[in-house]
């Protein structure tokens, strides 16, 4: 029964035929748009993360805690970034219309609150240079802690 | 027109140029240190994922680094439109690197589940196999250690069945094991030898109650056993061996499998045949003790009394003529008074109260053959033909010539009296080396001794003869001056050698005297 339902099907569709657009077309738009989806990805990912290290800690060392920081870190700098790329976007049209512009040393632009914080939100390495420092931070603890248990199993550590 | 602000764009690129300097730095000593810690532990999926992580970051690092920097050194260099050509390059390197990061965080829970999950089974199956080595080691060792084990338990249970075996067999009370149906399964060798039974496949499957003599005894047995579970020092008498009844004492019990049914019992039977033999004649020799000392003391009183009207009667002989009626009388009197006066002295015989006799250093043979003498032409009168078979290794021994005559002819007037006419009487003297003793054993072919009076022809004045064919003291008298010699006299009716039996004896007397040597008489 199943198999004839399939078969009718097959001839309807044929029957109906039309044009076919093997390869979808890719405007200018799509780049801004999927750095912001891959932000949004990232900010998934790091919530994710962030959420499985809150309900089930391996650990509360050290360097656990400076992993966790780092991630926040990172979360704060991915969510700036999605602002910043959404102003930038708002900005082509808004800056051209209000006669906003970015000349050699100032931003000029409306006075609004969101083109202010459009400016802060350029002081990105603020957040992701301290989420990699406590990143590193973090890798180095997790070094020296493997290193000496592996030295103290050997009978070499303190 | 709307106001404007101006804000400084100095801090924001030197912000930027630093910190994309200061990332990329970073991002390198991540990278190391998460290098360095996937070599320390390959298989650490944490590590892994901070390694790929800081790769990642390494490439983005550099990537917005160039993002910043490469435009401005391209305008310097007079080539703008170069940047404006590797720009959508660096954007789509940086899109790529943070998917990749994402995908990275959300793949490396996944996969830490799922090692989570793997490590927890491989930690149990670790666990299984600890086990199964422990196992593997026990069962090992149990197996080394087994046929070890197994012969030592079989060196004990050899030994063990060597004690019970060697307990059975060589038991000298009989010792049986019956089945439920009180069927003899196994009897050990005294056994055998006190049922007169010569292979054991003979005896097993027969019933035991069978060798009861008593039907009423065998029943009591079984009612205590079914009852009770066990009987101890029960006595009953057995039909057994071809020398007569058997007198054993029983202690038995019952037999039962885990669940209580009865699968038969075990005893072991004492046997009490020559225990009693010795207990009757026991009983007999003080009864016979009892009625001498009753004898002598009657007889002593009489002999005295008896004399003076013997001695009176021949005194008044003389004062009267003979064939006178009064000399008749007082003869009658002096014949009666001579009977009573052997009576007398008969019974001082039997109870050796009498003077001591001269006991010489002779020959037994001898002595027979004077008696047989004598009685044998009475014996030839009534067709009775004498069998003797005299020993000639015989030894000599001391004894009284004269009583031991008398005790002789009173046992061949017995056997004469028992055949009546027409028999045969059997003389035989045997020597034991083994005891010291020698044997007179004098039998008849007559009609033997009821079971119920062997145990009285012994008895003072117990007689089956006729009124005054017999006084009953003969046997009594022959046992008196047998014991005043040391010896034992048994009577045996039937006989119970083959030998005996097969000349037609019925009854025979055994006497049994010791060999005295002269110096030590």
């Amino acid at each position: 029964m199943k198999r004839h339902a399939f078969l009718l099907a097959c001839a309807f569709l044929l029957c109906w035929s039309g044009p076919a657009w093997a390869v979808q077309g890719h405007g200018e738009a799509e780049g801004p748009v999927v750095h912001l989806m891959a932000h949004l990805l990232l900010g998934v990912a790091l919530l994710f993360f962030l959420y499985v290290l809150h309900t089930k800690p391996p650990d509360a060392g050290y360097s656990w805690r400076s992993l966790k920081l780092s991630l926040l870190f990172f979360l704060f700098w991915d969510m700036d970034h999605l602002f910043v790329h959404w102003f930038a976007g708002q900005m082509h049209t808004d800056i051209r219309d209000s006669g906003a512009r970015l000349v050699e040393d100032y931003f000029v632009g409306p006075r609004t609150l969101l083109s202010f914080l459009y400016y802060l939100g350029r002081y990105d390495h603020l957040l992701c240079v301290p989420a990699l420092w406590l990143f590193t931070t973090s890798l180095r603890g997790f070094y020296r802690s493997n290193e000496n248990r592996r030295q103290g199993s050997n009978g070499h550590g303190v | 027109m709307e106001e404007s602000i101006s804000l400084p764009l100095f801090p924001v690129y030197l912000v930027d140029y630093l910190g994309a300097t200061v990332m990329v730095i970073l991002s390198l000593i991540a990278l190391s240190f998460a290098r360095r810690l996937t070599r320390l532990e390959p298989k650490n999926i944490l590590w892994a994922y901070f390694f790929w992580f800081s790769l990642v970051m390494v490439v983005f690092s550099f990537s917005r680094g160039m993002g910043h920097f490469l435009p401005y050194v391209f305008r310097f260099a007079g080539m703008p439109q170069v940047w404006d050509l590797l720009d959508p390059y660096s954007g789509g390197l940086n899109t790529i690197a943070l998917c990749g990061v994402a995908i990275l965080t959300l793949h490396y829970h996944n996969t830490a589940v799922l090692i989570e999950r793997a490590k927890v089974e491989a930690l149990s199956l670790e666990l299984a196999n600890e086990r199964l080595k422990v196992a593997h080691a026990d069962l090992s060792s149990l197996n080394q250690t087994l046929e070890q084990q197994v012969e030592e338990r079989t060196h004990d249970l050899r030994l063990s069945e060597e004690k019970f075996r060697g307990f059975f067999e060589g038991s000298k009370d009989m010792i049986y094991f019956c089945d439920a149906e009180g069927r003899i399964c196994d009897i050990n060798e005294s056994g055998l030898q006190l049922l007169g039974v010569g292979q054991r496949q003979d005896l097993l499957g027969q019933p035991l109650a069978e060798f009861f003599s008593d039907r009423q005894r065998w029943k009591q047995y079984h009612a205590l056993l079914e009852t009770e579970g066990q009987v101890k020092d029960f006595e009953a008498e057995f039909v057994g061996r071809e020398d007569g009844r058997l007198y054993l004492m029983i202690t038995a019990s019952v037999i039962t499998d885990r669940v209580g049914v009865t699968q038969g019992c075990q005893g072991i039977a004492k046997d009490l045949t020559n225990f009693r033999k010795m207990m009757e004649q026991l009983v007999h020799s003080e009864k016979m003790t009892s009625v001498g000392q009753l004898a002598a003391g009657v007889a002593h009183e009489i002999n005295t009394p008896l004399g003076i009207i013997l001695g009176y009667a021949q005194l008044l002989e003389e004062d009267f003529a003979e064939q006178t009626e009064v000399h008749e009388t007082l003869l009658i009197i002096e014949k009666q008074a001579k009977i009573c006066r052997r009576i007398v002295a008969d019974l001082l015989n039997f109870s050796r109260q009498t003077q001591e006799h001269d006991k010489l250093y002779a020959d037994l043979n001898q002595c027979l053959e004077e008696v047989l003498a004598i009685v044998n032409h009475t014996l030839n009168m009534d067709h009775i033909f004498i069998h003797r078979c005299l020993a000639e290794n015989l030894p000599k021994t001391c004894f009284d010539n004269e009583r031991l005559r008398q005790v002789f002819v009173n046992l061949l007037t017995n056997a004469h009296h028992a055949i009546g006419s027409e028999g045969i009487i059997g003389v035989w003297s045997r020597w034991h080396e083994e005891s010291g003793q020698v044997e007179i054993i004098i039998g008849d072919s007559g009609s033997g001794i009821p079971p119920d009076q062997l145990g009285r022809i012994f008895d003072p004045f117990y007689t089956t003869k006729g009124v005054g064919k017999g006084t009953g003291l003969g046997l009594s008298v022959s046992f008196g001056i047998i014991q005043d010699h040391s010896g034992r006299i048994e009577v045996k009716s039937p006989p119970q050698e083959p030998e005996l039996y097969a000349l037609d004896m019925h009854t025979t007397f055994h006497i049994f005297l010791p060999v005295i040597a002269a110096d030590q008489e």
